[in-house]
């Protein structure tokens, strides 16, 4: 019934009668409001039936990676087009690289001076190393997701997941700290 | 989504528009004779294709980049077992959230798998780092041996009866409840051989970790034949706790410099292209042949890493 509600205020809103700029842009505005409650509506519907055969925390880690991958994508695509097109120097020149990319990474990392660890964090400012920040937030990404759902565990007292949660955090987070042969 | 797509074409267009003859007397014979550019083209052009392939034959991306980019390509087996795992990692965060979302994939069952996969894949990462470059290449080709018997003689289950929960599946409540399209109703499910379910990971995420491969390849089966989730979810979980182990190896990798932007981000972008033309293409290509051709695919890969790994 609503939904019809709102079907008709959006096709009522359509028509424009010389009513002036200011009727035009009541009429534009009714009509998005009227597009964004359907939307709503039918996000709403789709979740609870999402419900069915999803738990909530699901659905909430399922969000938070769909937002990431999203920022994640065009994070990477995004650098890698200041990088190959020069906007932004490379700390090695494009076209040096094979006389680098055969080596082991050990040798590589020694001979262009990055060191292990966060160490390309300080050479954010060169193309390549601007490519790390996109592939950083990818790696990063399911600690957050894990962060997410901790906090419906935390608040309905599932403490066996919670544990399994705040563990695989640390298992994370150790590994991206570096502490692990890399270290900064 | 088409922004991405024009963003991908763009940086490819990049790659071609901004190319330099590479410098004389390059440490490799082989990157001296091309430009450092068709290099990377090659590279974006064999991952897409990888990418449709992939999805096409129902195999991850990973499994089939390693082998083959490491025996086709100049790049230092550091450098393309860190760009597998991100290839296999960005695959699967990607398909994460729809799949999460239709219940193809469960959460509760992929957490605790996760954790040890997570910390094995993490060891594995760093051991395939340490080890010379011949054990990696030998240990490799038996993998990827290992890998195509598993996928001529593996058998599928849709949906395993499973009597009765073993208490530590009952206790990690490890059931649950998915639509099946195919017959048109809810299929409810639970999973039992816990233990030997969350040993098993550990051992594929060593693997995963250590070879850079992703670990699709063994996780469904664990997940189908042994710990007999239905098929559906058992693919659907793989996913997601690819993402989660994946994602500890990589930072190894990246935390000890074993990442080359110029590698890593054409075969990302490629391989997603390829992927999203591969789910359009799923209906139309006749997959049986297709994942035979995968096999024979994988056998010469194999083998030429055998062969790399025994210095013929």
């Amino acid at each position: 019934m609503q939904e019809h509600q709102d079907d008709e205020g959006a096709k009522g809103a359509t028509g424009v009668d010389g009513g002036g700029l200011r009727s035009t842009w009541k009429q534009v505005t009714t009509r998005l409001r009227a597009r964004a409650r359907l939307r709503r509506q039918q996000a709403t519907r789709a979740r609870s039936q999402r419900l069915k055969y999803a738990t909530p925390e699901q659905l909430a880690y399922a969000d938070v990676l769909d937002i990431g991958v999203r920022i994640g994508r065009y994070l990477l695509a995004g650098t890698f087009i200041l990088y190959v097109f020069g906007f932004i120097p490379p700390k090695v020149p494009l076209s040096e690289l094979p006389a680098y990319w055969s080596m082991a990474a050990d040798e590589y990392s020694n001979l262009v001076g990055v060191g292990t660890g966060w160490g390309w964090l300080a050479l954010v400012g060169y193309g390549d190393y601007l490519n790390f920040f996109g592939i950083a937030f990818m790696c990063g990404l399911t600690i957050v997701c894990y962060l997410r759902v901790l906090l419906f565990s935390l608040r309905r007292k599932d403490f066996m997941f919670g544990a399994i949660q705040l563990l695989e955090v640390i298992v994370l987070s150790v590994a991206a700290s570096g502490l692990l042969g890399g270290g900064p | 989504m088409r922004l991405s797509v024009a963003l991908t074409v763009l940086a490819f267009v990049a790659m071609v528009l901004t190319s330099e003859p590479a410098i004389a007397g390059s440490a490799m014979p082989m990157a001296s004779a091309l430009p450092w550019w068709a290099w990377v083209l090659a590279l974006f052009v064999v991952a897409f294709v990888l990418g449709i392939v992939a999805v096409v034959a129902g195999v991850g991306g990973g499994v089939l980049f390693v082998p083959i980019v490491s025996g086709m390509f100049p790049f230092h087996l550091d450098f393309v077992r860190a760009t597998g795992l991100l290839i296999a990692l960005a695959g699967a965060l990607a398909a994460g959230p729809n799949l999460l979302r239709a219940g193809m994939a469960n959460l509760q069952l992929a957490m605790p798998l996760a954790l040890i996969a997570s910390a094995a894949a993490i060891v594995g990462a760093t051991i395939g780092l340490i080890l010379p470059d011949y054990v990696i290449q030998l240990a490799l080709s038996t993998i990827i041996l290992g890998v195509v018997g598993l996928m001529v003689i593996a058998r599928k289950s849709d949906n395993p009866e499973v009597p009765k929960a073993d208490a530590l599946s009952a206790a990690l409540r490890m059931h649950g409840v998915y639509y099946d399209p195919f017959s048109g109703r809810d299929i409810e499910w639970k999973a039992h051989r816990t233990p030997q379910g969350l040993a098993l990971f550990g051992l594929i995420g060593i693997m995963g970790g250590m070879f850079g491969i992703g670990a699709g390849w063994a996780n469904v089966p664990a997940l189908n034949l042994v710990m007999e989730v239905p098929l559906k979810v058992s693919i659907g979980t793989s996913s997601i706790i690819l993402s989660i182990a994946n994602s500890g190896a990589a930072w190894v990798y990246l935390n000890h410099g074993a990442m080359l932007a110029i590698i890593a981000v054409p075969s990302i972008l490629g391989m997603m292209l390829g992927s999203t033309i591969g789910v359009g293409l799923l209906s139309r290509v006749n997959a049986a042949v297709l994942r035979k051709v995968v096999i024979v695919l994988l056998l010469l890969a194999g083998v030429r890493a055998l062969l790399k790994g025994l210095g013929v």
